[in-house]
């Protein structure tokens, strides 16, 4: 890690995209953007842009993968060759297998997939646009296009990334801080539940940070969870209030 | 009922649920799929609409993959014609099983000929499922009154509230349909429809109105309903009705 000369904070510890180190990038978030898709979701935090659609529960195939008990969950994370400043090749690397993975053991803990054995669920994230935190970011996204499909799960996911940059703690950092900083620490969780179903840590933290990062994740965890129970309950919302002049 | 703990609602008739939405703690009927208990607490697991009807909770969903269940009326599509049973699309992540004994073919003449002559791929199908267990596929049957082959009229697909809505809630709308265009609308458990009509134009125009009340989002009046279903057969040449 080369000591670049841009400073990622300054004297007054504002962060180099303006933010304060306990500022979330500016959420946003929308479901059903694909017809399509049985269920979908397009969010973004600040550059980074992911869509996600949810197809099933739907046969397997080939058959043999399929379990007896309960449904597989296939998630494919993919990164367009448009997301990066460089032309990314459209082929899956490992970093894009290692995530997909990873967003797959996640999404696991959610879903109620002994409602549905013998079948597959399939999830498609495409980052549009990355910027740092595209594995929450993805996360979350998934999460919603799954409950916008109508599939049972114990409780929806959010996901945001504590980073240290110049020693100092910050909340979601961007591909600057990632690259220049000294650690990154994903953090998915149910925040309904309190259960964390996805923590990384890439680099370093003493174990007070790591006390601290987790206390700043899951504080804006709870607030990222808020935004995505608003955009579901908007999209349902017309319907309510028809139902209820019904009565 | 002292020893009973009084359960405690968190929602109210009709609310709106997300997974992970918190409906009640305590000892509660439960009357939904869709709703899971941690130690004594209720929540939901999907998008939905909550129902209490004397303590007892039901779940409504926003949108479901349909599951089959024993006596549902089911608008099937066959998709593949086997020995001895037709394989059926039912709009479900299950594939239905139409065996030739529970059709009005006599197993004696049944070979693959005759059971291509009898139903053939592309043929939609009125059926009842008679079992489903969720390790076999859900078995089908023809047998029983207006069960069988579709053979006049059209069949479409709708999404999965809007039927639910339609074939328990808003009779009233499909009544009014049927009666405006002249047709017979049949509505499967299974989110698809069937609309057999005098003639073609007549289907067209239930079809028209069908997907009108699920563009609005069942957010119309009958009156609307009937000013555009007698416009839209003006336009069409002005069938008397």
């Amino acid at each position: 890690m080369g000591k670049s000369n841009i400073k990622l904070i300054d004297e007054n510890g504002i962060r180099i995209d303006g933010r304060k180190p306990d500022q979330i990038r500016p959420v946003s978030m929308s479901v059903g953007v694909l017809k399509n898709a049985q269920g979908s979701a397009l969010v973004s935090f600040g550059k980074t842009t992911v869509l996600a659609a949810v197809y099933g529960p739907r046969e397997a195939l080939p058959r043999h993968m399929t379990l007896p008990d309960r449904a597989i969950l296939r998630v494919r994370y993919h990164m367009a060759p448009f997301s990066t400043t460089e032309r990314k090749s459209p082929a899956p690397t490992r970093r894009e297998v290692e995530l997909s993975k990873v967003i797959r053991e996640s999404l696991e803990a959610s879903v109620f997939t002994e409602l549905y054995p013998r079948t597959t669920i399939d999830i498609f994230i495409e980052v549009l646009q990355a910027d740092g935190g595209t594995r929450t970011t993805s996360l979350t996204a998934a999460s919603l296009a799954l409950a916008d499909a109508g599939i049972p799960m114990r409780d929806l996911i959010a996901g945001v990334a504590v980073g240290k940059v110049e020693g100092m703690l910050v909340l979601d950092i961007n591909e600057a801080e990632d690259s220049g900083g000294q650690a990154d620490m994903p953090v998915g969780m149910m925040p309904n539940l309190g259960k964390i179903v996805l923590l990384q840590l890439n680099g370093s933290l003493s174990r007070e940070e790591f006390k601290e990062a987790m206390k700043m994740a899951i504080k804006a965890i709870k607030e990222i969870y808020l935004i995505q129970k608003q955009t579901l309950r908007e999209k349902y919302a017309k319907i309510t209030e028809e139902e209820r002049e019904v009565e | 009922m002292s020893d009973v703990i009084k359960p405690t609602f968190y929602v109210q008739q009709k609310d709106i649920v997300l997974p992970g939405d918190l409906i009640a703690e305590g000892r509660v009927d439960i009357n939904s799929i869709y709703i899971f208990k941690e130690g004594s607490r209720y929540y939901s697991s999907i998008v939905g609409f909550v129902e209490i009807k004397d303590e007892k909770v039901f779940l409504i969903p926003v949108e479901h993959a349909y599951l089959p269940k024993p006596n549902d009326l089911v608008i099937g599509l066959i998709t593949d014609v086997g020995p001895t049973y037709w394989t059926v699309d039912i709009n479900s992540p299950y594939e239905g099983q139409l065996p030739v004994s529970e059709t009005l073919l006599r197993q004696t003449q049944a070979t693959i000929d005759t059971l291509r002559k009898f139903l053939s791929i592309g043929d939609h199908v009125l059926l009842k499922v008679i079992s489903f267990d969720r390790l076999r596929d859900p078995v089908l049957s023809m047998r029983g009154k207006g069960l069988g082959k579709i053979t006049s009229g059209k069949v479409i697909e709708i999404s999965s509230r809007i039927s639910n809505m339609l074939l328990y809630r808003k009779r009233s709308i499909v009544e009014t349909i049927a009666r405006e265009t002249e047709t017979n609308i049949f509505i499967g458990n299974n989110a698809r429809i069937w609309i057999s009509g005098k003639d073609s134009i007549m289907e067209d125009l239930a079809v028209l109105a069908l997907k009108k009340v699920e563009s609005t989002d069942l957010n119309i009046s009958t009156l609307d309903l009937i000013d555009f279903i007698r416009q839209e057969k003006e336009k069409r040449g002005g069938v008397s009705g």
